[in-house]
C-alpha cells in the first residue's frame, strides 16, 4: 500500500517536472506559426488553446482532467493526445518484446557457454562479440542492415511496419545493445554461482552435467538477470527513438520525439503519463517477483 | 509473517501464473497487431468468406442453423465491410516524405508534408503557376473594384466528395474563417489566420460571386488565396469543425481512404472531378524520418518519388538505372540578418558590405549542398516577377573587405556573435560553420552558437536575435513584397533594420496593386538593399526529389507534390 502510494507520488512529480520544462523551452505557437506571424494572430491563437494562463493554474487544469483520464487534445493534430499514444503503444510493445525475445534467446546461451568455458577460446570470443554489439551505435547498425538485407539482398522490408518481417530489423538493431549487457551478466552471475557450495554439492551426489548447469545454477544465476530484463523492457516501453525513426516504425519514441520538437505539450505529458506509469508498474513487478524467486527477500 | 505465508500461494504456482499470463499477453498482443496488416485481413476475408459461404449455404438448405453458424455471419459481414474499401491492385503512386501530415483540417497547420496530401483532397481558389502566374482553381476570374476591394467570380458545378455543392456561401464561410477573430460563431482561431489579417468583411454578390473588403491594400491577398484549402459549410456545420481533423471532405481530386497514423495514408481517385479524374487511381504517403531509410526504399522500388534527397547522394541515386534525381530552384532563401538594433557596428554600412566581400558564397554552394543551391542577388529568388537576370552579386574579396572595414575604422576586426537554429534548414548548420570561418580570415572573431529551432524561434518572437542570425526565408506568395516587408521594414516583428527610403519604397508597393508599376517599385527598393546590404545575402535552396524513372512528374518550385499532375 505505501508503495503503490510512493508510486502515485513519483508518477505526479514527473509530469510536474516534464510539464515546467516543456513550457520553458519554447511556445507551440511560435512553431506552428512559423517566423512569418503577427502578434495579434499569435495571441489569438494563444489564448484559445489555454496557454495565456498562468503556468500553475495550467498544471493544476491539466491534473483535474487527467484524473478524468483526460489528458487533452493535441495542439498539432487536433485528436485526443491520449488516443495518439494508444494508436502506439501496441507497436511499441511487440518491437519490445521481439527485442527482449532476441536479446534472450542469443544473450543467455552465450552468457552461459562462456562461463562454462571460462577463459578459453570460446569465453574470449564470446565477450569480443558481445563488446562489438554494446559499441556500435544503433544509426550506423540500422543502416547497416538496411543496405545489406534490404537493399542488397531484397530479403527483408525496409520500413514500416505490416508483417512479422518488419520487425527483424528494428530488433536486431535494438537488441544489440542489451544483449551485450545481458550476456556479461548472465557470465558473471554463472560464474559466480559455479563455485557455490551446493553446486559442488549437487556435483557430488553425481547429478547429470546438464541437470547440475541448468536446474541448480542457472536458476540461482538468473536473478540479476530478471532485474536488468524487467528495467530494460520499461526503457524500451518509453520507446526507442533513434531505431523507430531509421526505420519509420509508428512507436511511442517517434511520437514523443516529434512532440516535444513541436512543443505539442498535451502529447509530451500523455507519453510522459503512460511511460511513467509502466516503468513503476515494471519495477512494482519486479520486486514481487523478487519475494518468489529468492524467498529471503521481504518488504516490510 | 507466517499466517500471511501461509495465505500465499507456493512460490511455484505463482510464477506458473505469471508465466502463464506473460506468454498470453505476448500472443494477444502479437495477434492483435497483425491482425491489423492488410495482408493478413486480406487472407482472413477469404477464408470468412469462404466459412461465410458455406454457412449461407448451410442456412439455405438446412433449417435449423446452431448458434456458432449464426456468429460467423455477424463476423463476416464486419469483415466485409472494411474490405469493400479495399480496391484490386491499380496503378499507384507512392510518396515518402520526412513527417506524416498532423491533421486534416486545411486551415489548422502550416506545415508542408501536410499541405502536400492536403492539396490532393482539397481545391485552393487560386493556384500559381511554375512561372509564378496566377491560375484560376475554384476561383475563375478575380477583379480589384479599388486596392482594398477584391471580388471573385467562383467555378459552378463544383461538388463535396459528400455531395455538397460549392456556391458563395461556402467561400464566404471559409473566408469568414480565417478573419481575425473568426466570424463564424464559436470558430477558434485557425493557425493561417495570420495571412488573413486585412480581411474586414465578405459580402456575398449572388450565388457565384463574392466581395472581399480589406481594411488596407493588400495585394498579397490574393497570392494567399492559393493556399485556403476550401472546406465545406454544410458538413461542418453538422459535425463540427474537429471532425475535418480526421474524416476531411474536399472538392479535390483525390478522397481519403485510410489513415494508419504514422505509417500510411491513403488516397483514392475521384471519378467526377471538375477537372477530369486523375491518371493515378491511388497515391499512398509514407512517412520515413531518415533520408538514408527514403533513399533505400526508392532503390528498391517500394516508394516511386522522394523529398529532400540529401545532397551527397544524389549522384548516387542519380546512377541508378531506373532512378532519376530531379530538382527544381526553391522559393526558399537564406541569408544571415544582422541585428542594427543591438550591434551598433552593424549600422554603418561599409561594415556590411564588408561581411558579404568576406564571404565565399559560390564555394559554400559547391562545397556544403554540392552545387544544389543558387546564388541570389539579395531575397529574390529567380523567378518572381521583380528579379533581373543581369543582376549582379558581392564578389568573394577578402582584400576588400578588409579594407571596408579598415576605412569604418576596424583594421584589426573585431568579435561578434552569430547563430544558427538546428535541425531547420537543409545544410544550414555547415553553411554557418563555413560562414564563421570566412570571417574569421578577414579579422572578425565569430562565436557560433547552435540552438534548437524551438529555442531559437521562441527568442524571435521575444525580438531577440544575436548580432549575426543564419535564416531561410520560405515565400509561398511569389511576390518579394511579402519578405521585403516582414524582413527589413522598420518596426517588423522580425525585422532588425530600419531604413525611411525602403519604408517608402516597400509601403507605395503595396498601395500599388498595377502589376508592371508594382514590380518597377519592388525593382527599387532591392536595388536599394543590395547597396545598403543589411543582410549577408547568400543563395536559394534547390529542391531535390528522387523520382522512379517511369514516372511521369516535375517537381515545382512551392515543395507541392501533386499526383494530379503525375502520369
Amino acid at each position: 500500500m505505501k508503495r503503490l502510494l510512493s508510486a502515485i507520488i513519483v508518477i505526479i512529480g514527473v509530469t510536474a517536472i516534464i510539464f515546467i520544462i516543456s513550457r520553458l523551452s519554447g511556445d507551440p505557437v511560435d512553431l506552428m506559426l512559423g517566423l512569418e506571424a503577427t502578434p495579434e494572430s499569435r495571441a489569438a491563437l494563444r489564448h484559445a488553446l489555454g496557454l495565456d494562463q498562468p503556468i500553475h493554474i495550467q498544471y493544476l487544469i491539466f491534473l483535474v482532467n487527467a484524473f478524468k483520464g483526460d489528458f487533452g487534445v493535441s495542439i498539432r493534430h487536433g485528436v485526443p493526445a491520449m488516443q495518439l499514444v494508444l494508436e502506439r503503444l501496441p507497436n511499441t510493445l511487440v518491437l519490445t518484446l521481439a527485442t527482449i525475445g532476441l536479446a534472450v534467446a542469443v544473450a543467455i546461451p552465450i552468457g552461459i557457454v562462456s562461463a562454462l568455458k571460462h577463459n578459453t577460446v570460446i569465453d574470449y570470443a564470446g565477450m569480443v562479440f558481445t563488446f562489438v554489439g554494446q559499441s556500435i551505435p544503433s544509426f550506423w547498425l540500422g543502416i547497416l542492415l538496411i543496405l545489406l538485407l534490404g537493399v542488397r539482398l531484397r530479403v527483408l522490408p525496409i520500413s514500416g511496419i505490416g508483417t512479422p518481417a518488419h520487425i527483424v530489423m528494428p530488433a536486431i538493431t535494438l537488441s544489440s545493445f542489451m544483449l551485450a549487457s545481458l550476456a556479461r551478466l548472465t557470465r558473471s552471475s554463472m560464474l559466480e554461482t559455479l563455485n557455490r557450495d551446493y553446486i559442488r554439492t549437487a556435483k557430488a551426489k553425481g547429478l547429470r552435467y546438464s541437470t547440475v548447469i541448468i536446474r541448480h545454477a542457472l536458476r540461482t544465476a538468473l536473478i540479476p538477470v530478471v532485474t536488468v530484463l524487467g528495467l530494460q523492457f520499461a526503457g524500451l516501453m518509453g520507446g526507442a527513438v533513434i531505431t523507430e525513426q531509421i526505420f519509420a516504425y509508428p512507436g511511442v519514441g517517434w511520437l514523443a520525439i516529434a512532440a516535444i520538437y513541436a512543443r505539442d505539450f498535451p502529447v509530451v505529458q500523455a507519453v510522459v503519463f503512460v511511460v511513467s506509469v509502466i516503468v513503476v508498474l515494471a519495477n512494482l513487478i519486479v520486486d514481487v517477483v523478487y519475494t518468489y524467486l529468492d524467498p529471503r527477500i521481504r518488504y516490510g | 509473517m507466517t499466517g500471511s505465508e501461509s495465505v500465499k500461494p507456493d512460490r511455484r504456482s505463482f510464477l506458473k501464473i505469471v508465466g502463464g499470463t506473460l506468454a498470453g499477453l505476448v500472443i494477444g498482443s502479437v495477434a492483435g497487431y497483425y491482425l491489423r496488416s492488410p495482408e493478413i485481413r486480406e487472407i482472413i476475408r477469404t477464408v470468412t468468406q469462404t466459412e461465410a459461404a458455406k454457412t449461407i449455404t448451410q442456412t439455405l438448405t438446412v433449417p435449423a442453423t446452431t448458434v456458432t453458424q449464426t456468429t460467423t455471419v455477424t463476423q463476416t459481414a464486419r469483415v466485409t465491410v472494411v474490405q469493400t474499401a479495399t480496391p484490386a491492385a491499380r496503378p499507384r503512386l507512392t510518396i515518402a516524405q520526412g513527417v506524416d501530415p498532423t491533421t486534416m483540417d486545411p486551415d489548422m497547420q502550416s506545415e508542408t508534408p501536410t499541405f502536400v496530401v492536403l492539396f490532393h483532397i482539397y481545391d485552393s481558389f487560386v493556384e500559381i503557376d511554375r512561372e509564378g502566374k496566377l491560375v484560376p482553381r475554384l476561383a475563375i476570374s478575380w477583379t480589384y473594384q479599388d486596392p482594398r476591394t477584391l471580388d471573385l467570380e467562383l467555378r459552378r458545378g463544383v461538388k463535396f466528395s459528400n455531395g455538397e455543392e460549392f456556391n458563395a456561401e461556402v467561400a464566404a464561410f471559409n473566408l469568414r474563417r480565417m478573419t481575425t477573430p473568426p466570424q463564424i460563431p464559436g470558430a477558434k482561431p485557425t493557425v493561417l489566420a495570420r495571412d488573413y489579417l486585412t480581411v474586414q468583411d465578405v459580402e456575398i454578390l449572388d450565388n457565384y460571386r463574392i466581395r472581399i473588403k480589406m481594411n488596407k491594400s493588400d495585394p498579397l491577398l490574393l497570392r494567399i488565396l492559393k493556399s485556403k484549402l476550401v472546406i465545406p459549410k454544410k458538413y461542418v456545420e453538422e459535425n463540427g469543425f474537429d471532425m475535418l481533423a480526421t474524416k476531411p471532405v474536399g472538392t479535390g481530386p483525390y478522397i481519403l481512404k485510410e489513415w494508419i497514423k504514422g505509417d500510411h495514408l491513403t488516397l483514392v481517385k475521384k471519378v467526377d472531378y471538375w477537372g477530369g479524374p486523375a491518371a493515378i487511381d491511388e497515391v499512398v504517403f509514407r512517412p520515413i524520418p531518415e533520408a538514408a531509410t527514403r533513399v533505400a526504399e526508392l532503390r528498391v522500388g517500394n516508394v516511386d518519388i522522394i523529398a529532400n534527397v540529401p545532397p551527397d547522394q544524389a549522384a548516387v541515386l542519380d546512377a541508378e538505372p531506373n532512378i532519376d534525381i530531379r530538382t527544381v530552384p526553391s522559393v526558399r532563401v537564406a541569408f544571415i540578418m544582422m541585428n542594427t538594433e543591438t550591434n551598433e557596428k552593424l549600422r554603418d554600412p561599409r561594415i556590411r558590405q564588408a561581411l558579404n566581400y568576406a564571404v565565399d558564397v559560390n564555394s559554400i554552394i559547391k562545397h556544403v549542398f554540392q552545387g544544389y543551391a543558387k546564388r541570389v542577388s539579395t531575397l529574390c529568388p529567380s523567378f518572381f516577377a521583380p528579379y533581373d537576370p543581369n543582376t549582379k552579386f558581392y564578389e568573394y574579396n577578402p582584400a576588400k573587405a578588409k579594407q571596408l572595414l579598415a576605412d569604418a575604422g576596424y583594421k584589426d576586426g573585431f568579435e561578434i556573435d552569430m547563430e544558427v537554429a538546428r535541425g531547420r534548414w537543409l545544410g544550414a548548420e555547415a553553411a554557418a560553420e563555413a560562414i564563421a570561418g570566412m570571417l574569421n580570415t578577414v579579422g572578425i572573431k565569430v562565436t557560433l552558437y547552435t540552438p534548437e529551432f524551438g529555442v531559437w524561434a521562441k527568442g524571435t518572437q521575444e525580438h531577440k536575435i544575436r548580432s549575426l542570425a543564419y535564416a531561410a526565408w520560405g515565400n509561398p506568395t511569389f511576390n518579394v513584397l511579402q519578405s521585403l516587408n516582414a524582413l527589413l521594414h522598420s518596426n517588423r516583428p522580425f525585422s532588425w533594420y530600419s531604413n525611411p527610403a525602403l519604408d517608402a519604397l516597400i509601403d507605395e508597393a503595396f498601395d500599388t496593386p498595377d502589376p508592371e508599376k508594382h514590380n518597377a517599385i519592388l525593382r527599387q527598393a532591392l536595388d536599394l538593399i543590395f547597396e545598403e546590404a543589411p543582410y549577408i545575402f547568400l543563395y536559394q535552396h534547390v529542391d531535390i526529389y528522387g523520382v522512379n524513372s517511369q514516372v511521369v512528374w516535375q517537381p515545382r518550385p512551392d515543395e507541392l507534390m501533386l499526383a494530379y499532375e503525375a502520369k
